[in-house]
């Protein structure tokens, strides 16, 4: 399914995995939007984000996220410092 | 001269100590500089060294163990006018004071730290200090060492001092000359006082002095444009490194500002008035504080 | 006029956006609120939420259940749901539906253990889906909405993230479902986003297209006759959290040098001071800039702070329980040297790195006795939001009033709650003890008739001071007379000290003066005590509250005369071993009949306080408090 889900060029925000923004055209989406005809099939690379386990992985450690929804990386807000709290 | 600046205060160093040197040459220099006695402040660490505080008359700030940079800091940043200089021993500034020791350099405060080396904790009978020899044993100590020394003149280079010296205690002219440069140098600045101890440091002694130290003649320690820093700290490391440990000053960097400047950078009124020199009440009361100018961002 | 809003997502996701939203909305139409957060030890994603409390009248603490519950994300339902009353309204976005509820993997394992027998005992399934049928047969309304679509819409062929509009949705929902117009969101979003001129845009038609959307649906919480209006006009008001207040009540007071090293949650606190950066009088003059420095270490903290106030500068450090431990042989240094240096001491969970970022009330006895030997000092804490501000300028005063090291006590609990309080008038006395000039015999610790020495500042005049015993020069002295007066004068300071304060600073009463039960309290938790007290009250017995702020000298005079009255003493406090309620056993000469205790890093609601009340009737010697996420 050509979704953005699956798509290479989409990223999910790391907190609210359902909303993510597209590399590609640059814009915000939905994880279940599509089809669209940029749709690419997703890369491993060494580093990946994976969405159910919510964590940053090395790809030594792919075993363990096989039947996850994995993706390059996630997107993060940029203005966050803005209003993030002290945490220690 | 160096009489009118000794208070009534009784020096109870053992005979011979090295801190008499030090002591005299800061009398001769405070002297000779016409230093305005009400506004030069001595901070003082724990030990023997550190009561040096109480034996100039001047004000004399006697503090914690390995804590006299912080309480010269705040003194300094808060009223630039006074003068600061910090007495303390090697196993205060450079033991448990490290953290601080570092922290003023990354400041360039203009505060001179004068470390009285005399590779033991006096007061407390005589244990080894972070600057004395691996393998070392003097009298004091029931084994040799077994730690690397520091060395003060390096770690302060690195941590971004300004200015950089070693004497010698019982050279009193020459560490009088030390003092007044240090005194008259913008920024952060560390002597290194080699300083014999009779009672506990059998090893470090005059005589050990006489063959394992040399006296600067052709050295250049100035640095006035930002380029030649890296090289002239290259120098200096080779230097350190020599057969005998140098005495005099080895560097003189001009090119950095200090932190007083660095404030008045983002804050212009800081230069124009220091938080001890602001006024901060009006007949009793708080200041005309205008709300909406000042803490505007919460009005709603 | 009584809500309770409880906002949750995963932290860095745009709940403290969301949440300061609400508030800012709510509190620019002249209502009153409180908004607390909680929040884990974590920069993103671990689980954070809001929980905002809006009246009519003044309100300190916070109240479940809650009235409304908005969730970005599936872990905010799971831990949140059971708080939500009969009648009240949950909200989230569509988008979570198929989620399950325990598979968070930000979730502590112990609270998905405890949700999986809460879903098992009461047949819900794991799921969004499934919650939602259960609460609508308990008689909870839900609603959930496109949330992510409609914004997606508004998106569309803008690079502007969705995230930055998510909190504007939500919020915008809340609000609708209150009853408040269009308009206050429109005020909040255009101070929150100011600048951002397209992000600002954006979020306005966000605001119109759930505030649509809701009207289609027709949502209400309220009945309409039961509209949320306009609280009325209260004047202008800052809105600000407890750490801005103390901020702002320091730079009234004088604060010219503050030092800090970062830590939670007093880190807020200095940054606040930092962005404050100068005072200005009418005519836009700079008047004075307090001085910040950002320290290696505590250690160094408490140095350059005692530095700074012997050159005369208002002096403070600003920190929390790990950071004063290390402070603790400075403090003495101080003590002994009778140096007036002010430190802001935020309470945290503890012992050692704790829970640093929920709150507590334990170090009251560490402040009191902290410091190897004994010295005067004062410790005086503040209640609310209102009594920080002011108790910042009193610290001061009293600290160089009677020349000793003052801790001024607050708690987490305080720091990070956002209220709106009345601009502060401009009134308070600023009172810098006896100043002088100094002479060429100076003696800094000369003997006086008051006990007191007149304080000269470093550079007016030749002065000494030594973490050794000293004479009146400030040279070491280890004669015994000399000792022995040197430091008697210290310590008769607390008979001073005693005697000048004034009633209102040592501990305040509320209610009647015929009582029956007397609560008492300290710090934050006085909030949740006075906003009981009617309820309290008409259970029967007549119940009143006293709420002790000197805690150092313990002003037993005062405080033990409101203690003799009552027929029962029903101590409250975040601590384990009520150590209020020992102060008092210790110093009036009774035990407390009743402790009602929290230590689970959570503040103490106002109906947690009616509801261990109840128990205390019934006979309950030792209460302790759990609720809170």
């Amino acid at each position: 399914m050509k979704v953005c889900k699956e798509c290479k060029w989409w990223k999910p925000d790391a907190l609210l995995i359902y909303i993510g923004e597209c590399e590609k055209k640059r814009i915000s989406t939905r994880d279940s939007e599509g089809p669209c005809e940029a749709f690419a099939e997703k890369v491993e690379s060494e580093f990946m984000w994976c969405s159910d386990c919510r964590e940053t992985f090395h790809r030594s450690e792919r075993e363990r996220h096989k039947k996850h929804v994995t993706h390059e990386g996630a997107r993060v807000d940029e203005d966050a410092h803005e209003y993030i709290l002290a945490g220690d | 001269m160096a009489a009118e600046w000794s208070s009534e205060v009784w020096p109870d160093w053992c005979p011979g100590c090295g801190n008499f040197g030090i002591l005299s040459a800061l009398k001769l220099a405070l002297s000779e500089l016409g230093v305005d006695r009400r506004s030069f402040v001595i901070v003082s660490g724990i030990g023997c060294s550190g009561k040096i505080a109480h034996f100039v008359r001047t004000s004399g700030v006697h503090t914690l163990h390995g804590r006299a940079i912080p309480f010269a800091s705040g003194i300094k940043i808060a009223n630039p006018e006074l003068k600061v200089i910090v007495h303390g021993g090697d196993g205060d500034l450079l033991g448990i004071g490290m953290g601080h020791f570092i922290a003023l350099g990354r400041r360039n405060i203009d505060v001179l730290v004068v470390i009285h080396n005399n590779g033991v904790y006096g007061l407390t009978k005589g244990q080894a200090s972070p600057t004395l020899g691996k393998g070392l044993k003097t009298k004091s100590l029931v084994s040799p060492n077994i730690a690397d020394p520091v060395n003060p003149i390096l770690l302060g280079m690195m941590a971004g001092y300004t200015f950089l010296a070693r004497g010698y205690a019982y050279n009193v002219e020459h560490l009088k000359s030390l003092l007044k440069a240090g005194l008259n140098h913008k920024g952060a600045g560390v002597i290194e006082v080699i300083q014999p101890c009779p009672t506990w440091n059998n090893v470090n002694t005059p005589e050990w002095v006489s063959n394992n130290t040399l006296y600067l003649k052709e050295w250049d320690p100035l640095v006035n444009k930002k380029e030649d820093l890296v090289q002239k700290m290259r120098e200096i490391v080779s230097l350190e490194y020599g057969y005998k440990r140098p005495l005099g000053v080895i560097l003189e960097d001009n090119t950095k500002e200090t932190y007083q400047e660095r404030i008045t950078g983002l804050n212009e009124y800081y230069g124009e008035s220091p938080p001890a020199k602001q006024k901060i009440e009006s007949e009793g009361k708080p200041l005309p504080i205008n709300f909406e100018r000042t803490f505007g961002r919460y009005l709603i | 006029m009584d809500f309770n809003i409880i906002i949750g997502g995963p932290q860095g996701g745009g709940v403290e956006t969301a949440g300061m939203l609400l508030i800012r909305a709510v509190a620019s139409t002249g209502l009153e609120v409180l908004g607390v957060r909680e929040y884990h030890s974590n920069i993103k994603g671990k689980h954070s939420y809001f929980h905002v409390r809006v009246a009519d009248r003044a309100v300190s603490s916070i109240k479940l259940p809650a009235d409304i519950l908005g969730g970005l994300d599936p872990e905010t339902l799971a831990t949140h749901f059971s708080e939500v009353r009969e009648g009240g309204v949950v909200v989230y976005d569509e988008a979570i539906e198929g989620k399950p509820l325990t598979k968070s993997p930000s979730m502590d394992p112990a609270k998905v253990s405890r949700l999986r027998s809460t879903l098992a005992e009461r047949r819900i399934n794991d799921s969004i889906e499934g919650l939602r049928n259960y609460l609508e047969k308990e008689g909870v309304r839900v609603y959930s909405l496109p949330f992510s679509k409609m914004i997606s819409d508004i998106l569309k062929g803008t690079s502007i993230p969705i995230e930055r509009t998510m909190n504007t949705a939500i919020t915008s929902a809340i609000l609708s479902i209150m009853g408040f117009e269009k308009g206050i969101v429109y005020g909040a979003i255009d101070t929150l986003f100011a600048g951002k001129a397209g992000v600002l845009e954006v979020n306005r038609k966000v605001v119109d297209t759930v505030y649509e959307k809701l009207s289609v649906e027709k949502v209400r919480v309220v009945k309409k006759d039961e509209r949320l209006e306009a609280g009325g006009k209260r004047g202008r008001r800052l809105l600000l959290a407890g750490a801005e207040a103390v901020a702002v009540g320091k730079i009234i007071g004088g604060l010219r040098f503050q030092t800090y090293y970062p830590i939670t949650p007093a880190a807020d606190e200095s940054l606040a001071i930092e962005e404050i950066a100068r005072v200005f009088d009418d005519d836009g003059r700079v008047i004075g800039t307090p001085i910040i420095v950002q320290t290696e270490d505590e250690i160094s903290a408490i140095g350059m702070a005692i530095g700074g106030a012997l050159t005369g500068a208002r002096s403070a450090t600003s920190t929390s329980g790990p950071g004063f431990s290390l402070m603790v042989e400075g403090f003495g240094w101080a003590g002994i040297n009778e140096v007036p240096v002010v430190v802001t001491y935020y309470q945290r969970g503890g012992p050692s790195t704790g829970l640093p970022t929920r709150h507590s009330q334990s170090d009251l006895l560490f402040s009191i006795f902290a410091g190897h030997g004994e010295f005067s000092r004062i410790v005086i804490a503040s209640g609310d939001h209102q009594e920080a501000m002011e108790d910042a300028i009193k610290c001061f005063n009293y600290a160089e009033i009677f020349q000793v090291p003052v801790i001024h006590l607050l708690d987490k609990g305080l720091a990070n709650s956002v209220t709106a309080l009345p601009v502060p008038p401009l009134d308070t006395a600023i009172d810098r003890g006896e100043v002088v000039d100094g002479t060429e015999e100076y003696k800094r610790f000369e003997f006086t008739e008051s006990g007191i020495s007149p304080r000269a500042f470093l550079g007016r005049s030749i002065q000494w001071y030594t973490g050794d015993e000293h004479n009146e020069r400030g040279n070491i002295s280890e004669d015994p007379l000399v000792r022995e007066e040197m430091y008697r004068k210290r310590l008769e300071k607390r008979e001073r000290i005693l005697k000048e304060i004034p009633d209102e600073d040592k501990a305040k009463f509320y209610g009647s003066d015929a009582y029956e039960d007397l609560i008492l309290t300290w710090g934050t938790t006085k909030g949740a005590a006075f906003d009981a007290l009617p309820a309290l009250n008409a259970l029967g017995r007549n119940v009143a509250l006293l709420q002790v702020r000197l805690m150092e000298p313990f002003p037993a005079d005062y405080v033990c005369k409101f203690i003799a009255k009552a027929r029962r003493v029903v101590s409250i406090e975040a601590n384990y071993n009520g150590q209020l309620a020992w102060l008092i056993s210790h110093y009036c000469r009774r035990e407390v009949d009743n402790t009602v205790l929290k230590y689970n890093g959570r503040s103490i609601s106002e109906d947690e306080v009616i509801s261990a009340y109840r128990r205390v009737i019934e006979g309950e010697g030792r209460i302790v408090l759990t609720g809170g996420e």
